[in-house]
């Protein structure tokens, strides 16, 4: 491409789309709230509905995402996070249940330990794909691939194949379900996790150098940049995410369950790529992806009060992601012509 | 001998700067043009023209008198220009004779291809060629002058009337080449308008008919092959020197910073050179000569395979790009786009390199800091633009490659490695990095800078390295060397 035509290029994305692109995100959340809350004023806008329905269950999924959010920084995806959840949950689960994996009495371990061995889990997996990645040089879709069906499988084995019930109650479930300061832990802990990602993201040398390989891989390594770990610490920090996730979900329901964490990998990369969609010139950016699951979780939740079928809910969802990233995939072909 | 290709006053320029201007050019059927010139002259551009690639900003050109403006590189094939790159278009994976017939209707039975036509047809276009190749072989076995002429045997099967060959033997051996030319030499006899594009002026000699010397986008002679000889051709290559835009040149220290000592590596071959304190070695050679590998490789960015490099009395051997920096060596690569610049706003580009230092408490990146260190840059380097906050791509090359100078250069090298340092940047942008260069130099900084242009590098450089061919031909004193001298150099030759 001529340097002429990127000039032009650019100057185009001034253009409406361009200018309107920050508010779209928000919009089409109020939009949503709008067209639900008018349609059922009295359960949609209920706090109940808000609060516990919506953004307490945005919890698990907005961790994950926030944790995808830096892998796709750096200009890779990790499908592995829904399967190495379950295999972190699964772990820390064996230890904590009261049930026992068998069904006869167990007596539980110390909750700090067993949690820090799921996260371990978490580094550990994460470290291994994005070893894989960048060392080893596998394509991270195959790599990450392969390694979702090795966690799970190992998740299936750690638990028996059977989802572990009864975890114990005091400083593990108690707390997923308890609040502070008038909000639910769980939401607490998400804005927490938020938090430090957007901080590593945005605030630190790291984060830059991130954005950095992300944005032109090359350029960043005659910068000086160790490309090759760089891409290996997203992976890092990705898998813990996922673990932290994993273990926030069984520790609400008090049960670990391999198929519940089976969502995590398509709604976490659906969120980050509308919040690129949103913000920052299609860059993968924490707000966005934190809206982004909101969104979604919010059409999801709409979706139940109305008659619709089941089973189409998703087909409206997934459609919605798919329209919601339009925009920003077309801008991406224009530049590349 | 009527004209079959007609280029008349064709113009093009990319950001301001002008690579072809009023360009003519004619090919007659049964015509081999040799297209010549320096790297930069503007021959990829022209070609890239007819190829349908890049557009004409004015002027035209006709095919059998009939006007053409090309939308892409399909028009072109339609209008019977073929064009065998560099770079091969070959499939990989598929066999010989569907690469020649790739892009025409293959012949199919019920909907099957029928492979027996198919073999055949191809086997037919390499029988014009004076060829005989097993086309049902996976074309990834063949040689590298059989997928040349499995490349131009797809030519002939498009229908091309036009061939243009860019430097078609600069994979090849001797002997391959002499059947390159057999081939050439029968296209001709058919009355196919051939432009030959090389570097190797011995070759221009065996085969072409005419040339055309481009010189910065301008045609600046042309004629009869058989008239003239390889000097003359260099001469008007090379052209006269121009050198009002450069600074006088700083006087070197006495003492060596960098002993490099029969170095190889991925293309170089036993390089040997020294540089002082406060000198400008310049690399000179054609393209693909390893001038850019002897900086990769002192830049961390590239595996040595023996020799050894000594630097301020110490072995020194660059891990990565990181540690080379770390030990103040710093390349400013050649391709601004693909290797000097992040897609982000001025001031993230320029502060990349130092993030760490730019932190408060040693962790958090601080705003202030970095808005103080590109302001610094934005006035140092007098860099032309709205805010530090603008799109680095919206600026022009010269801006741009002010950019990248910042960033590489808030690393204080004490050996700045520089690849071709003024590529599509204006003219006063050149003056302005040429003077930056002379006064690192003159505060005791050693630089080496790899470019195309001779001029350039004699004007701005105390000695030059010329490289052909992967090995060192000689290190001139620029105070005493010619351009044509240098040149000739470049084509491996000592004067």
């Amino acid at each position: 491409m001529s340097l002429e035509q990127s000039i032009t290029q650019h100057d185009m994305k001034k253009t409406t789309y361009g200018r309107l692109r920050p508010f779209l995100g928000p919009v089409s959340l109020l939009a949503i709230i709008a067209i639900f809350g008018s349609l059922y004023p009295d359960t949609f806008l209920s706090p109940t509905n808000l609060v516990t329905n919506i953004l307490e269950s945005v919890a698990f999924v907005g961790i994950v995402a926030a944790a995808q959010t830096v892998v796709m920084v750096v200009g890779d995806f990790d499908l592995a996070v829904g399967g190495l959840a379950a295999f972190a949950t699964s772990t820390t689960a064996g230890m904590l249940t009261t049930a026992g994996l068998d069904g006869t009495p167990h007596t539980p371990g110390a909750v700090l330990p067993a949690v820090l061995i799921g996260l371990a889990v978490g580094l550990v997996g994460g470290a291994l794909s994005g070893f894989l990645v960048s060392y080893v040089g596998v394509l991270a879709f195959i790599a990450t691939l392969g390694m979702a069906g090795v966690f799970s499988s190992l998740a299936y084995y750690a638990s028996d194949g059977k989802p572990v019930y009864g975890l114990v109650e005091r400083n593990f479930v108690d707390i997923a379900r308890g609040t502070s300061l008038g909000l639910s832990n769980k939401i607490w802990i998400m804005l927490i996790f938020a938090a430090i990602i957007w901080f590593i993201l945005d605030q630190t040398p790291l984060g830059r150098r991130m954005y950095a390989v992300g944005g032109n891989p090359e350029a960043a390594r005659y910068s000086g940049i160790n490309t090759k770990l760089i891409r290996m610490i997203a992976f890092t920090i990705c898998g813990v995410g996922a673990a932290l996730g994993g273990l926030l979900g069984s520790a609400s329901t008090a049960t670990a369950n391999v198929t519940a964490t089976q969502p995590f990998m398509l709604n976490s990369i659906a969120a980050v790529f509308i919040g690129m969609a949103m913000f920052r010139n299609g860059k993968p950016n924490l707000p966005g992806t934190i809206l982004g699951v909101i969104t979604l979780r919010t059409l999801e939740n709409g979706l139940n009060f109305t008659s619709i079928n089941d089973f189409l809910q998703s087909a409206i969802t997934g459609a919605v992601v798919v329209i919601a990233v339009i925009p920003s995939a077309l801008s991406r072909i224009r530049q590349s012509r | 001998m009527s004209n079959l290709l007609e280029i008349t006053g064709l113009t093009k320029s990319f950001g301001g700067t002008v690579v072809l201007n009023n360009v003519d050019l004619s090919v007659g059927a049964g015509e081999v043009r040799a297209l010549l010139g320096e790297n930069g002259a503007g021959k990829s551009t022209l070609i890239k023209i007819l190829a349908g690639i890049h557009h004409e900003e004015s002027g035209t050109f006709a095919i059998d008198g009939v006007k053409q403006t090309f939308r892409n590189p399909h028009d072109s094939a339609l209008a019977g220009i073929a064009t065998v790159h560099q770079e091969l278009m070959i499939a990989p994976g598929l066999s010989v004779a569907e690469n020649v017939l790739l892009g025409t209707k293959m012949p199919t039975r019920l909907g099957k291809i029928a492979w027996g036509e198919l073999n055949r047809t191809a086997e037919k276009w390499f029988a014009e060629l004076g060829q005989k190749i097993d086309v049902s072989r996976p074309v990834d076995e063949l040689s590298a002058v059989q997928m040349t002429m499995t490349a131009i045997a797809r030519a002939l099967c498009l229908d091309a009337k036009i061939l243009i060959l860019d430097e078609p033997t600069a994979a090849l051996t001797d002997s391959e080449v002499h059947l390159l030319f057999a081939t050439v030499k029968r296209l001709r006899e058919r009355g196919m308008g051939i432009i030959y594009v090389s570097h190797r002026l011995e070759e221009v000699f065996m085969i072409a008919d005419t040339y055309t010397v481009l010189r910065n986008g301008s045609k600046v002679s042309e004629g009869n092959v058989a008239e003239t000889s390889i000097p003359q051709i260099i001469n008007s290559m090379a052209g006269r020197e121009v050198s009002s835009i450069f600074p006088d040149r700083s006087i070197p220290g006495s003492n060596e910073v960098l002993w490099v000592r029969d170095l190889s590596a991925k293309k170089i071959k036993g390089v040997n050179f020294t540089v002082k304190a406060g000198e400008t070695l310049g690399i000179g050679g054609l393209a693909g000569s390893g001038r850019s590998e002897i900086l990769r490789v002192l830049a961390g960015a590239q595996r040595r395979a023996s020799g050894t490099i000594e630097l301020h009395g110490n072995f020194y051997l660059p891990k990565s790009v990181g540690s080379a920096q770390g030990d103040r060596v710093v390349l400013v690569p050649q391709e601004r786009r693909r290797d000097g610049l992040i897609p982000g706003s001025i001031l993230s580009n320029i502060v990349i390199t130092t993030l760490s230092k730019l932190t408060n408490f040693g962790f958090f990146s601080s705003t202030r800091m970095e808005r103080k260190m590109g302001q610094a840059a934005w006035e140092k380097f007098d860099i032309r633009g709205k805010s530090l906050a603008q799109e680095i791509f919206t600026l022009s090359g010269g801006n741009q490659q002010k950019v990248v100078l910042a960033k590489f250069l808030a690393l204080s090298p004490s050996l700045l490695l520089i690849d071709e340092p003024t590529k599509g940047v204006d003219v006063t942008t050149r003056s302005e990095i040429y003077r930056l260069l002379a006064e690192l130099a003159a505060q005791g900084m050693s630089i080496i800078v790899v470019s195309s242009e001779l001029t350039e590098l004699l004007a701005i450089s105390h000695r030059v390295l010329v490289m052909h061919e992967g090995r060192q031909v000689s290190i001139l004193e620029s105070s005493t060397t010619t351009e044509a001298e240098a040149l000739l150099a470049c084509y491996g030759r000592t004067a």
